[in-house]
């Protein structure tokens, strides 16, 4: 039993001489308390509020911090250690191994909370142990996971708060016109505070090799004020105010190929894409939208769903259930807690498997009157 | 008959002018123990007197942001992780007394008890910003201005919403 904080001290960060980031811009000692202002670390936020991956072989946990406090920057000079990064730490002792601080000073309130997926990719050097990190500031990363080392920072979003990430000192390059000021309105922030992506974890699926990102199209406006921290309150100091990103909506899914650095295929959806996905060794993967669930009798609702079906530029098949309870979907219609939701199924067989067989697999996994209705939509 | 015109026009008159004067008054003290306001006034009127008053309403609205209400019922009170303010769902009541309790006394699943943390006065200024955020405030005296830049229609302008009761709910903003 161990705990370790994410600001503070080094030793109640947990760090000592076993520490070894790979960046210069993440050593040096007692850096949770010397990169904030006299005391502002004890209420400098950092939580733990994501999610925790383990490489057993490496014997490593990691897991994301959460934004510094409060949203309004101006309030907290510094790189506000060791907040809006990713630690791997020792399972057994709980010490830091590794800290990569992805959003520094975090202007935007991304956090670093999303998941890490454990995967050895075939790169050019050869095979590598990586930890793949969709982050809310838009860029997904490819770290070494044994030292740290960021292989590739490639954004997934429209991405306007920064301009790459340099990959010799693993610093993100903020655009400067964006950066959140206050008594002045700083609009078009993309991503926008609830991220490129949020909490909602992607899946990986072996076979294809691809990572099925369910995520958002949002940018904002933003204006920060002074404000004042009062225990049980949000301490944040920002007006934000969210609207629809570029493209035609405001989620999306994108199956992101690590390796090529690009997305295979993207599909569009009206509101944002909070579930979960899941990808099977049926070549399937689901997700949950925050459609109302189509009336079959609507001639309005189903023609909306065949437009969009027509509009889809993917070849594979692509189903929307809309019977009562269809078997295959229970699971996931349960694990986005959204009410009412509307499944989708989405075959993620390669661009060259035969349309007609994609669909059938589609169709086997849906029952009954589902099925037929399915493959009466897709015909 | 010109007369009782006259009589009435006077009559009316007078009435909007004390109408007005209720919604300019200004109470620069009210004193460390509470509003000298509220204790001279029986309980129906301190409480309507507040959101009668335009400036007790104007304060409501930056104590709303002072005191990081904002931070969980959002800026213009659409919800987050609190409920929205702005619709017409109450889970613990609308009427000027039981929103008085919410912010005085606390709810449970987070939200925290201000009573004995900020003045008596500004309790009530924030109870009476609150209706206004849904309309059932008067509009004449409701904020039309934000400080920072609107997220939402100007509180002087929105129509009341027709108040009905609500359960917890995460469609509500709790859990």
């Amino acid at each position: 039993m161990w705990r370790a904080y994410s600001t503070g001290p080094d030793r109640e960060v947990l760090i000592g001489s076993d520490y070894k980031p790979f960046y210069a811009k993440d050593r040096g000692t007692d850096l949770g308390v010397s990169t904030w202002p006299l005391d502002a670390w004890k209420i400098g936020g950092g939580t733990v509020s994501g999610w925790l991956s383990f490489d057993p072989d490496l014997g490593l946990v990691y897991y994301g911090t959460a934004n510094p406090a409060p949203w309004n920057a101006e309030q907290r000079p510094g790189d506000n250690k060791f907040t809006s990064g990713v630690f791997a730490r020792d399972i057994v002792t709980g010490r830091a191994r590794w800290f990569y601080q992805v959003s520094a000073h975090d202007q935007f309130h991304y956090e670093a909370t999303n998941e890490n997926i454990l995967v050895d990719l075939e790169l050019p050097g050869g095979t590598r142990k990586t930890l793949l990190h969709p982050d809310r500031n838009g860029y997904l990363y490819v770290f070494d996971r044994l030292t740290g080392e960021v292989l590739s920072a490639t954004p997934f979003v429209r991405v306007t708060t920064s301009a790459g990430v340099d990959l010799s000192t693993g610093a993100l390059h903020y655009a400067p016109e964006k950066l959140p000021r206050a008594n002045i309105v700083v609009r078009g922030i993309c991503p926008s505070s609830a991220g490129g992506k949020n909490w909602q974890p992607s899946a990986w699926s072996p076979r294809t090799r691809l990572l099925y990102i369910p995520h958002q199209n949002l940018c904002q406006d933003e204006e920060v004020m002074a404000t004042s921290f009062i225990a049980g309150t949000p301490y944040m100091g920002a007006i934000i105010k969210m609207k629809p990103g570029p493209g035609p909506g405001r989620g999306l899914v994108t199956a992101w190929d690590p390796v090529a650095k690009r997305a295979a295929w993207t599909v569009n959806e009206d509101f944002p894409v909070w579930s979960g996905a899941l990808a099977t060794a049926g070549d399937l993967v689901f997700y949950g939208t925050m459609d109302a669930r189509p009336n079959p009798e609507s001639s309005v609702s189903r023609s909306r769903i065949e437009d969009r079906t027509a509009r889809s530029t993917s070849p594979c098949c692509r189903a929307w259930v809309a019977g009562p309870e269809p078997s295959c979907s229970t699971t996931s219609i349960r694990a986005t807690a959204v009410p009412r939701v509307a499944l989708r199924t989405r075959c993620a067989t390669s661009s060259s498997a035969p349309r007609r067989e994609a669909c059938s697999m589609c169709s086997h996994s849906l029952d009954g009157n589902t099925s037929a209705l399915a493959e009466e939509r897709m015909r | 008959m010109n007369r009782l015109h006259a009589s009435l026009g006077a009559v009316i008159c007078t009435t909007l002018l004390v109408a007005a004067c209720e919604r300019e008054t200004r109470e620069f003290d009210p004193g460390p123990e509470g509003a000298q306001l509220g204790r001279s006034l029986s309980g129906v009127d301190r409480m309507s007197h507040y959101e009668r008053n335009a400036h007790a309403l104007a304060t409501g609205k930056r104590l709303w942001t002072w005191y990081n209400c904002s931070g969980c019922h959002a800026n213009g009170g659409g919800g987050a992780s609190g409920p929205a303010l702005m619709d017409r769902a109450w889970i613990y009541g609308w009427d000027t007394a039981s929103i008085y309790k919410s912010i005085a006394d606390g709810r449970p699943n987070g939200m925290p008890a201000y009573r004995g943390r900020i003045p008596e006065d500004q309790l009530w200024q924030l109870t009476a910003y609150v209706r206004s955020l849904s309309g059932l405030a008067p509009q004449d005296g409701a904020p039309n201005r934000d400080d920072a830049f609107l997220t939402r229609t100007p509180e002087s302008f929105s129509d009341e919403q027709k108040p009905q009761p609500a359960q917890p709910s995460a469609a509500t903003g709790q859990r």
